[in-house]
């Protein structure tokens, strides 16, 4: 038959359970909190790299931006105060487009009569065309320089400035930003607005500069311009005819408008938001570049640095999970084979409880609680041993003494029951002697006088005491015969003879003599006489 | 239940005693010093055995012997007496009476052995 649990082996097993229930909550508990805190460690240092990051992006943006800038201010300055020969405008394009890769093209225009007094309008562009340029007049009917905003814009700003992006159609045919300032001349001892340099900077370098920092896997860079016109964005579907506010309406994005209106204010910071655009969450940190008004913003998806701190969170939750089953398990096993003396223990106190003493007991293995509990057992057992042995010698003892009692009681109501019956015989007995109404006189062997009847007291006037145990001759003697009564009735005693009607005298208290008639019977017992009845009868 | 012995006797000693010995030998008993109590005593309940002297305080043991047969007329009767009768008498008058017949002196176990084998013969 199975052995039914113990209450030792579902206490271990509940030991490990609670163990395991407990590590079971726990394990989350901390694996969260530990995911968080570690949480926090990745995103701080992704957000500390992506602020390097977007530093660096700054400075080389600045770099690109101020080689443009140090090229149209450099002509600029250069034009002062220089009388030049077409010739020469054309070898300075030549210089300023060759010498600086990221310019597209370039252009010296003249104010009316600057270049020539004989000229009024003398403009000369360059554009880079393969491996070589390509010269246009400006000051051609068509175009006419001086009609341009560009030109106007650059006159009144009256110093180095950007243009909003914008496609050069027909000119550079690509998306580019003109950098332009204004050159002047000395004339009369007054400083005398001279011209315009301009020189169109190609935003593909600039984006193929943001494509280059892929510092994450899931990093990317946006470069937006004053007005917040998309010159480098992670998605090629958006441009120069985007800006940071339409992207913000499109995709219902406050934060990229904000961020626009934080770097308009030349404020740098970071912001954690869901990027409807990239359809994920992303950490942006946004900075301005503090040349041509344009802003930077290096973002990253946190979940690229999340999932492996995920995958971490799982492999500890496995691990501390695997631990925790392990140790629930050495509890249950450490825990049972301690408390296996103990149902042991259990087992022989229901052995003992069935009355079962001679059950075996294992020793002691150890001298701890359990031990001494074992040994406790054993001397438990040992004493109610020798109780039950002594008790039934004592019930054994009580059973003879039962047995005893009950001989004697018997014997002693025998002796009872034989002694009423005696006394109840000698009772009848006497009850027939006293109801004669002759005197009748009990006489022992040797005719003494053992018993006397009422009637011979009534007859006499003695008393029975007075009598009992004197020879009859003191109250009766047969007639003429005197002092040798004894002799004729004795020898019918020794012969066990009748003596019938003998005359007789007998005395009363007072002296006087009474005549009676005298009958003797022996009284047999067997066939010994042991004595006789006397019968007086009065004459 | 225990067999209901009744005992008639005039002797409080004799039925007292007697009572004794058959309480200690598992018997019930009910003891009576008279004719009257021992027809009330019959009346409650049928003994197993009458045990009844026959001398008696207020009639003859025999009268009340044939009025208690005719009451409980299953119920064997011990007569035990200190009286001492004739063989005869016992053999044509006693006998016709009485289931049993016994002396006073007789040892109470022989009283026993006589009450267990008139109950035992009443019960078959």
């Amino acid at each position: 038959m199975a052995r039914p649990i113990s209450f030792f082996n579902r206490l271990s097993v509940r030991l490990a359970g609670v163990i395991l229930l407990l590590g079971f909550l726990a394990v989350p508990l901390v694996s969260e909190l530990k995911r968080r805190a570690v949480e926090r460690l990745v995103l701080q240092q992704a957000e500390l790299q992506a602020a390097t990051a977007t530093i660096a992006v700054v400075d080389n943006l600045k770099d690109v931006l101020r080689s443009a800038e140090t090229t149209v201010g450099f002509l600029a300055r250069d034009l002062e105060d220089r009388p030049l020969a077409p010739r020469e405008v054309d070898g300075i394009l030549r210089n300023a487009v060759m010498s600086n890769r990221s310019l597209s093209d370039c252009t010296i225009d003249f104010e009316p009569f600057a270049f020539a007094p004989t000229v009024e309008h003398y403009g000369r562009y360059a554009r880079r065309t393969g491996g070589g340029l390509t010269f246009k007049d400006l000051a051609n009917p068509v175009y006419q320089y001086w009609k341009r905003p560009w030109y106007a814009e650059t006159i009144g700003r009256g110093g180095l400035g950007w243009s909003e992006p914008f496609f050069d159609q027909g000119g550079a045919n690509a998306a580019v930003a003109r950098v332009a300032a204004p050159f002047y001349r000395t004339v009369d001892g007054h400083r005398v607005l001279a011209g315009v340099v301009a020189a169109g900077f190609d935003l593909s370098g600039v984006k193929a500069l943001a494509r280059t920092y892929d510092f994450f896997d899931s990093g990317y860079v946006i470069i937006f311009s004053n007005e917040g016109r998309l010159i480098a964005h992670p998605d090629p579907t958006f441009g120069i005819n985007d800006t940071m506010e339409s992207l913000a309406q499109k995709f219902d994005q406050p934060q990229l408008a904000a961020i626009h209106q934080r770097v308009l204010g030349r404020r740098q910071g970071e912001l954690s938001y869901f990027s409807s655009t990239l359809h994920r969450a992303v950490h942006e940190n946004y900075k301005p570049t503090e040349i041509a008004g344009w802003g930077v913003v290096v973002g990253y998806a946190e979940s690229e640095f999340l999932r492996e701190v995920s995958d971490v969170r799982w492999i500890t939750i496995a691990a501390m999970a695997a631990t925790l089953g392990l140790l629930a398990l050495i509890v249950w096993f450490a825990t049972r084979q301690r408390l296996r003396p103990l149902g042991e223990l259990t087992d022989v106190s229901d052995e003992i409880g069935r009355g079962n003493l001679d059950c075996v007991i294992l020793p002691p293995r150890r001298d701890d609680e359990v031990g001494r509990l074992s040994q406790s057992f054993i001397v438990m057992r040992d004493v109610l041993k020798n109780n039950r042995a002594l008790e039934l010698q004592v019930r054994e003892q009580a059973a003879s003494l039962a047995i005893a009692n009950a001989k004697l009681t018997g014997e002693v109501l025998e002796r009872r029951w034989v002694n009423q019956a005696l006394e109840h015989q000698l009772r009848y007995a006497q009850l027939i002697i006293d109801s004669i109404s002759d005197a009748v006189i009990v006489l022992t062997k040797a005719l003494h006088m053992s018993r006397i009847n009422p009637a011979v007291v009534h007859l006499t006037g003695f008393e029975a005491t007075g009598l009992v145990n004197e020879p009859l001759s003191r109250l009766v003697r047969p007639e003429g015969d005197e002092g040798r009564m004894a002799d004729p009735l004795g020898q019918a005693l020794k012969e066990g003879r009748d003596v019938r009607d003998l005359p007789a005298v007998m005395w009363d208290r007072t002296g006087r003599a009474i005549s009676v008639r005298l009958t003797l019977f022996p009284l047999r017992d067997r066939d010994k006489v042991v004595g006789g009845v006397a019968i007086l009868r009065p004459a | 239940m225990k067999p209901l012995i009744l005992i008639v006797d005039d002797e409080p000693e004799i039925r007292d005693l007697l009572a004794e010995f058959l309480n200690l030998q598992g018997y019930r008993t009910s003891v009576v010093a008279n004719s009257i109590e021992a027809e009330a005593a019959v009346g409650r309940e049928a003994p197993a055995l009458i045990m009844c002297d026959l001398q008696l305080e207020d009639a003859d043991g025999l009268i009340v012997i044939e009025r208690l047969k005719k009451m409980v007329p299953a119920t064997p009767i011990l007569l035990l007496t200190g009286v001492y009768f004739e063989p005869h008498v016992v053999r044509e008058v006693l006998s016709k009476t009485v289931a049993a017949y016994l002396y006073k002196t007789t040892p109470l176990q022989e009283i026993l052995a006589t009450v267990q084998r008139l109950i035992s013969a009443r019960s078959a």
